[in-house]
């Protein structure tokens, strides 16, 4: 019964359950090809909040850096409203970085249209 | 003028740990909350001795919901020859055959909890407790349950199960006695989330989306699935092949039952995962967190807890009153259409549900104003009840209210009635119980306080949502009363004969009540600190052991001026009925019996009847035209679908039958309650009714009673109808001279205490385990005792002598009474308990015709006739948490025994 399932199948529950979802992928770069390579980065240092969301390492380290200049946890006589624009920074950056992202794949879809001919559905039988 | 009736007034506070967060207000959990591809069924078949002792099982392990091995484990106690069958069976079936141990280490251990499988099976906490290898009580969260091993390793978890009711447990991985969280991320101030697992009871899901108990066996039939239940006769005996089938099948039954209610929890497309269901409540809130609905604690968690103990006080459960006792009347049996949802419609209240909050004013001079002009026919007029969200403090002055007391010497009960009360303490009662006072009495009470509350601003982030994903299904928070619009959908649903109707009916009735006064106890070992709310608006600190969780959708506000309209609905019933000449002879909750009078023709009588119902038709908030006072089925022929006579025969609250009367004077019943019945194990099967008695005319299913409990009422009935209801006689079946049994199943650490002496000295292996059956005889009292005897007096001894203690009699499961009877000991000292002093069936029945209507006067148990309103003069108020689910003595649940906690006595006090 030991064959049953596979130390392999194991550590990607483990990948899961570290990323919180069974669909990791890249939130700035899109890269999925392996979970292992995924970290879960939080948006704001956790002991600000604890809300993440699935980055590979590349990119996790380069957000990352940026939180370096600011303190790991509230400082000010407000730790509720440095949360919140600790938390809305963050954001802005996340959205930024989607945003190179996206524009990436919009000039490569446009390059595309340029040879690439309309998909046909397949018609029902 | 009847006497007046002096009794302490026991009164709902509000308690919270002091410093906790209570469920609705903690954010949502950020881990990933859904299972593995990977799926485990099993089930377990035991031998038939009170130990249950695990002999077979099947498991099967799927992933994608394909079958990727199936198991034959088994005990390794088995006999040689039980062994040769079972090993040959695995061998021609190529299935893996494997011990208990095995399964608990490769397949529970590394694929339901390390690979986080979903742990499937029919009954699961009986399962998990034959696959365990020891067991202890569940600590921290999961006390009051078990703890169940898996392994002696301590770096392995346990599996704890804690009871909830008869179709519902948690179920969880305990916290393995290793550190799960590694050093560096302990130094960030990290901590692994804890991998709970997921278990999923098929029974479980099967009543939150069918509203049905069920058996393996009846789902596998209502879901039709390709799979049946088998039959066997083979339990305890040599293990066969085709027991070893049989077996098989139920596993197979059980995964195709599962498939099929995912596919239909599915098709309600919500986020909250099934593993998350327990109950049809549990569906209720996923749909109100679908749509983005907000609790209260969650938008306003600052809610000031002193307007929580203000509005407790204020609430009452439901009307379930006899007023013609004993008697046999003609009636005619109505039912308001969706009480609940309707009161909610008419008021408003789902303005509350989608607000950011409410707030509150005092209203004084206005609400006194508006009861004094307010009118019977102004209460026919939708627009009145929206002027309803008020609670009023007045000094009753005989007015007729709820009034909650215990109403007779040497009951443990607090029975709740609506009785003219006189106190010198204000109290705080909803406007609708004021008003239903008005019209009962037509005296306007004085009040001395009002506070009217409003909902504050629609929350802002509220979805449509497409029930089972269609259109025709949807319901849009921000522009509709979701409760008409899910009573219209099924309306609309029930006349297309779509099935879907039921489903509806179960979102309807499980969003609009429940859940808004939804608190959940729990037993601490010893007394906590607990800040207590009470109707004065004051805070105070209290020891108590009773802690009281608030549910996350907890709008105590809102299940207060629910059931309070809800009265005012009845009390108007029996105004109408009144101003028609007629009286009522039972209400419960949403339904009431008008009484047809002496010397009115049937015509007559129906006309009036139809008086009353056409009143609430300007009432009706939905689509579908008509009054929302319906006549029941039960007053129509089954076979000419016309209006029939109809009689009733009621005792005491919830405790009545309904039923026409053939041409040999005989009763044909058409409806029963087996309240007080039902705790009973049958005394007879369905397949040897009393002899000489007609069928039912319908399912028994429908009548809501089974074959004995219709005997019984059948001979109820037929004395009464013979003119003796004082002797109803019980010597018609011999079923009924054995000794009386009520099953309970070891359902917490406490039940299993009652067989600390049975299990004492025996091996794990042998004793009756967590989730076993037992049975209950009941011992006899009083004069039907047999003398103890008598000490003698040691005059060398100090002290009062030894009270004489009534036995507690268990015995082992057994359905056959006298075996039952024979096996009896005391769950206390262990001595054997003899049959004699048992009580029979007919012993335990011997006073059900009598039981009291106690609350009322003339309604002590050899009274019979019209019961009239007490009048009760208020001595103390005492303050009590909720009244509810606690296993009393013999584990049977009282909604109203003496589980309440009493916080506090508060003396009289002058309103001035």
């Amino acid at each position: 019964m030991n064959d049953l399932i596979t130390p392999e199948e194991l550590r990607r529950e483990r990948d899961y359950e570290r990323l919180r979802t069974r669909n990791p992928i890249c939130l700035t770069c899109g890269y999925d090809k392996h979970p292992s390579a995924l970290e879960l980065s939080h948006l704001v240092p956790h002991k600000f909040h604890d809300e993440g969301g699935p980055q590979c390492r590349n990119c996790h380290r380069e957000l990352s850096d940026a939180e370096k200049d600011y303190p790991y946890a509230p400082q000010s006589i407000n730790p509720q409203m440095e949360t919140i624009g600790r938390y809305l920074l963050a954001l802005a950056e996340w959205f930024q970085r989607i945003a190179a992202t996206i524009a990436l794949f919009g000039a490569w879809l446009l390059e595309q249209s340029e040879h690439v001919p309309p998909h046909e559905p397949e018609a029902i039988v | 003028m009847s006497a007046p009736f002096h009794a302490d007034l026991y009164v709902r506070a509000y308690t919270e740990k002091h410093g906790s967060t209570p469920v609705g207000a903690k954010p949502a959990r950020k881990t990933l909350d859904e299972p593995s591809p990977w799926t485990i069924i099993f089930d377990t078949e035991t031998t038939t001795d009170a130990a249950q002792r695990l002999r077979i099982g099947f498991c099967q392990v799927r992933k994608h919901g394909k079958l990727m091995r199936e198991i034959l484990f088994y005990d390794p106690g088995l006999s040689a020859s039980d062994m040769r069958v079972v090993m040959a069976y695995a061998t021609a079936n190529e299935l893996t055959l494997a011990t208990v141990d095995e399964l608990r280490r490769n397949v529970f251990l590394k694929i339901g909890y390390r690979a986080k499988a979903a742990i499937v099976g029919f009954n699961l906490p009986f399962d998990i407790s034959r696959v365990a290898s020891g067991q202890s009580e569940a600590r921290g969260s999961m006390r009051g349950g078990f703890s169940f091993e898996l392994s002696h390793w301590k770096s392995e978890p346990n599996i704890r199960v804690k009871h909830l009711s008869a179709s519902a447990a948690l179920m969880d991985f305990a916290k393995p006695g290793k550190q799960q969280t590694g050093r560096g991320m302990r130094n960030r101030g990290f901590e692994k989330p804890h991998n709970r697992g997921y278990f999923i009871d098929v029974k479980t899901i099967a009543m939150a989306l069918t509203s049905r108990k069920h058996s393996l066996k009846s789902l596998s039939a209502f879901l039709d699935v390709p799979t049946q239940k088998l039959e066997t006769e083979e339990h305890g005996g040599p293990i066969t092949d085709q027991y070893l089938e049989y077996a098989r099948a139920d596993v197979q039954a059980t995964w195709e039952c599962y498939y099929a209610l995912s596919a239909m929890y599915a098709s309600h497309g919500l986020e909250t995962p099934l593993h998350r269901i327990l109950s049809e409540a549990s569906i209720g809130k996923a749909y109100l967190k679908q749509m983005g609905v907000v609790p209260l604690l969650g938008c306003q968690p600052d809610t000031p807890r002193e307007g929580f103990g203000l509005i407790m006080s204020a609430y009452f459960g439901g009307r379930a009153e006899v007023r013609i006792r004993r008697e046999v009347s003609q009636v005619l049996y109505c039912d308001f259409k969706s009480m609940y949802p309707s009161v909610n419609a008419l008021m408003g209240l789902n303005d509350f549900v989608i607000a950011d909050g409410y707030s509150e004013r005092s209203t004084t001079e206005e609400t006194q104003a508006f009861l004094d002009v307010t009118t019977l026919a102004d209460l026919q007029c939708p627009t009145t009840w929206r002027k309803l969200h008020t609670l009023v403090r007045l000094c009753p002055d005989d007015d007729v209210l709820p009034v909650r007391t215990r109403y007779s010497e040497g009951r443990d009960n607090l029975t709740i009635g609506l009785n003219h009360l006189t106190s010198e303490t204000p109290l705080w009662y909803t406007l609708a119980d004021v008003l239903a006072s008005k019209m009962l009495t037509g005296k306007t009470p004085r009040i001395l306080e009002a506070i009217t509350f409003e909902p504050g601003p629609r929350q802002s982030d509220l979805k449509p949502i497409n029930l089972f994903g269609r259109e025709a299904y949807r319901i849009d928070p921000n522009t509709e009363d979701m409760f008409t619009r899910l009573v219209d959908m099924r309306d609309e649903a029930k006349a297309r004969h779509d099935p879907l109707q039921q489903q509806i009916k179960i979102i309807a009735n499980s969003t609009c009540y429940g859940i808004f006064v939804e608190i959940n106890r729990d037993d601490a070992p010893k007394p906590e600190a607990l800040d207590l709310f009470t109707a004065n608006g004051e805070k105070s600190s209290v020891m108590s052991a009773a802690l009281e969780e608030p549910g996350r959708y907890f709008h105590p506000l809102l299940a207060t001026l629910i059931t309070g309209a809800a009265r005012l609905m009845l009390a108007l019933s029996e105004r109408l009925a009144a101003d028609q000449g007629m009286d009522w002879t039972f209400c419960d909750t949403d339904s009431i019996a008008m009484a047809k009078p002496k010397g009115v023709s049937d015509d007559a009588f129906n006309a009036r009847c139809q008086a009353v119902i056409d009143w609430f038709e300007p009432l009706n908030p939905y689509r579908r035209p008509g009054s929302i006072l319906k006549i029941e089925d039960v007053n129509y022929s089954p076979t000419s679908k016309e209006l029939t006579p109809l009689y009733c025969f009621a005792i005491s609250a919830k405790r009545y039958a309904l039923f026409n009367v053939d041409q040999d004077g005989k009763p044909v019943i058409r409806k029963a309650s087996a309240h007080g019945l039902g705790a009973f194990m049958a005394p007879y099967g369905a397949d040897k009714p009393a002899k000489g008695l007609p069928e039912p005319v319908g399912p028994l299913s429908a009548m809501g009673i089974s074959r004995w409990q219709y005997d019984y009422w059948y001979k109820l009935i037929e004395a009464a109808l013979n003119g003796t209801p004082n002797k109803v006689p019980l010597d018609y079946h011999a079923g009924l001279s054995n000794p009386a049994l009520r099953r309970y199943g070891a359902t917490s650490p406490a039940l299993l205490r009652w067989m600390k002496c049975f299990n004492a000295g025996k091996a794990y292996g042998d004793q009756v385990k967590p989730f076993g059956f037992m049975v209950a005889p009941i011992a006899l009292t009083g004069a039907m005792a047999e003398m103890p005897v008598p000490e003698f007096v040691d005059p060398s001894k100090k002290g009062r002598p030894r009270k004489t203690v009534r036995p507690k009699p268990i015995s082992p499961f057994e359905r056959d009474g006298a075996l039952a009877g024979a096996m009896a000991f005391d769950r206390v000292s262990g001595d054997p308990v003899e049959a004699t002093a048992l009580k029979s069936y007919a012993d335990a029945l011997a006073l059900f015709h009598l039981s009291p209507e106690d609350k009322f006067e003339n309604g002590g148990p050899w009274d019979d006739g019209r019961t009239e309103r007490r009048r009760v003069v208020a001595s103390r108020m005492q303050l009590i948490g909720k009244e509810a689910n606690k296993v009393g003595e013999f584990g049977e649940s009282d909604p109203v025994a003496s589980g309440a906690r009493i916080f506090k006595n508060l003396s009289v006090r002058s309103s001035k």
